[in-house]
């Protein structure tokens, strides 16, 4: 994996939702089907993250109850959210994928809603050959 | 446009080049600089075409290197001495035979001397192969699977098709690289199949997941499969369950990087990637995942997901764990152990094993082809099959097997088809990946065994 240049295409994150129970990368518990539904926020916590990403200029692609999928530029997402993110090109991934070098914060007024920001991180499949 | 009527015949008909030579002669050099000298100059064109309608040819598109004609067969007969013979061209994908005339050899050189000084002569179209995979494998001089029916009878698959439990009204989702259904192998065997993401595409430019579903397929050939390309993880799972309303999802995708293991790297994405399943767990969804070549990826050891390891049959039916297929104890998930269960896997060096259809062209098929097996699968570069397995292959077999017990038993939920598969057929000889040994019962290189499709579904 080679760090590259940035470009200012868009690029898709998923905003991380609280539920009654917080966010998920602070859960001090496994988390499993049993205890999921504490992380999932409630409909109008959804709506209203939807909002405000789109008023940031986000582009909301999905609202799911653990997430947000969005689409923005590198720089829109750097801005916002006060972090650093660098390009990794893998050769065997169809698309580039890009990681936090400066881990993100949360707005102030977003954070009683957001845990964090998370971005695809390269997968493979399991074949062979 | 071919000539399936004597009653009414194309032809292309050639007006005299401008720059001398004849281009149906065997002096011409037809290129992208040649070209504008096998135009027409206007006024031959025209006369050509007053003579073409004198005897009574109707002219149907005037172009600039050539003048699409018809008649009826006697027509071309009386007029240019052409005689024609009916040829039949088969269609493999449709099974078709459908009747073409062409211009007997003899009458050929005639068709260049027309009577009409300002054409050069006139040509018939011809059949052209649209480069279509075959339906069907090639064939390979060393011991491998085909698909269905290797993969139904290793498995033990026929006696549950037997009884009608196919699939049918199961709704399962695979996740990979993409979904090429319009390949001749699905084509011809009337599957029940829909690319969902992204929607209506029919792409897949790697192979895998192409040739994934006609493992699944193998085993539930009547289950609703819906195929999520994997450009963003959490956005094909939200879909599957939200979307969707899968019961089933076969994953044989893993972390990239190892997020299992004592070296396991943990990015918090991989924390909402874990949520999301949980999810479609609390939902009822049954999520399986191959258990890896060699790696460890903590999507296989979540204790909710159903992990598959890799068994290779021999031509004698022995069994023995896969040396290419991963086993770890997980350092994630405490008390955890990959693999449950397996499908069907091949060996080292590269696990070439069973014949897979994938798009002609795409990466895998232009991968493996060219050396001798164990190496690559001695298939064309473009031929639209790749020989193929790893635990990617295992876990649609067994993803398919979930399906059949869903079908026969809709309430089933992860505990009873965890049951259901544990009567696997025990594997005792051979070790995985990681050196771990199979045994009699449960052991550590195949978990619970071979998936036994018929004792799963009693």
């Amino acid at each position: 994996m080679n760090p590259q240049k940035r470009s200012s295409e868009p690029i898709r994150a998923h905003v991380v939702l609280k539920g009654k129970a917080g966010g998920l990368t602070a859960a001090d518990e496994p988390i499993s089907p049993e205890n999921v539904e504490a992380y999932t926020a409630s409909p109008r916590v959804r709506e209203q993250v939807r909002t405000q990403l789109e008023n940031l200029g986000f582009s909301v692609q999905h609202v799911s109850p653990l997430s947000i999928a969005v689409e923005a530029t590198p720089e829109q997402l750097e801005n916002t959210f006060d972090g650093q993110l660098e390009k990794i090109e893998n050769p065997n991934q169809p698309a580039s994928t890009w990681r936090w070098s400066k881990s993100p914060k949360i707005p102030g007024d977003l954070s009683d809603k957001v845990d964090t920001v998370v971005l695809p991180q390269p997968t493979r499949i399991v074949s062979s050959g | 446009m071919l000539n399936e009527s004597l009653d009414r015949l194309t032809a292309y008909a050639s007006v005299r080049s401008r720059g001398g030579i004849n281009v149906f002669s065997g002096r011409a050099t037809i290129s992208a600089e040649t070209v504008p000298e096998y135009l027409s100059t206007p006024d031959d064109k025209r006369s050509a075409i007053d003579n073409l309608q004198q005897k009574g040819f109707e002219v149907e598109r005037v172009g600039p290197l050539s003048v699409r004609i018809s008649g009826p067969a006697e027509l071309f007969e009386k007029q240019m001495g052409a005689a024609f013979e009916r040829q039949e061209l088969e269609d493999n994908a449709s099974r078709t035979v459908s009747p073409l005339w062409v211009p007997t050899v003899d009458t050929t050189a005639n068709l260049l001397d027309t009577g009409i000084s300002e054409l050069e002569g006139i040509a018939f179209p011809k059949p052209v192969t649209l480069h279509a995979p075959s339906s069907t494998p090639p064939a390979l001089r060393y011991y491998h699977l085909k698909v269905p029916d290797d993969v139904v009878r290793i498995l033990n698959a026929d006696p549950v098709h037997a009884d009608g439990v196919r699939g049918r009204g199961v709704r399962t989702a695979m996740i990979d690289s993409g979904f090429h259904w319009s390949h001749t192998y699905f084509a011809s065997r009337r599957y029940d199949l829909e690319v969902s993401l992204p929607a209506g595409s029919d792409n897949d430019a790697n192979g895998h997941g192409t040739g994934e579903s006609a493992n699944l397929l193998a085993i539930a050939p009547e289950t609703n499969l819906y195929g999520l390309a994997m450009v963003d993880i959490i956005r094909a799972v939200q879909v599957a369950r939200d979307n969707l309303g899968v019961q089933v999802i076969s994953n044989s995708w893993g972390s990239r990087a190892d997020t299992d293991g004592p070296n396991g790297f943990w990015d918090p994405y991989w924390t909402l990637v874990q949520a999301e399943i949980a999810l479609c767990v609390r939902e009822g969804i049954i999520v399986l995942f191959s258990g890896g070549n060699g790696g460890m990826s903590f999507t296989a050891s979540m204790p909710e997901t159903i992990s598959v390891g890799g068994v290779y049959v021999d031509e004698e039916g022995e069994m023995q764990a896969s040396d290419y297929a991963s086993s770890f104890d997980s350092t994630r998930f405490p008390g955890q152990h990959v693999p449950e269960v397996c499908g069907l896997t091949g060996m080292q060096p590269e696990a070439i094993y069973i014949a897979l259809p994938i798009p002609p062209g795409c990466e895998i098929d232009r991968d493996l082809s060219g050396l001798s097996f164990p190496d690559k699968d001695e298939t064309d570069a473009e031929d639209g099959w790749g020989v193929f397995s790893g635990t990617s292959a295992a876990c649609p077999m067994v993803a398919g097997t979930v399906a059949l017990i869903l079908c026969k038993y809709p309430g089933a939920d992860l505990e009873e088809v965890r049951e259901r598969l544990r009567r696997a057929q025990d594997v005792t000889e051979g070790h995985s990946s990681m050196g771990d040994s199979a045994g009699p019962d449960y052991d550590s290189a195949t978990g619970h065994g071979l998936v036994n499709v018929e004792q799963a579904c009693i």
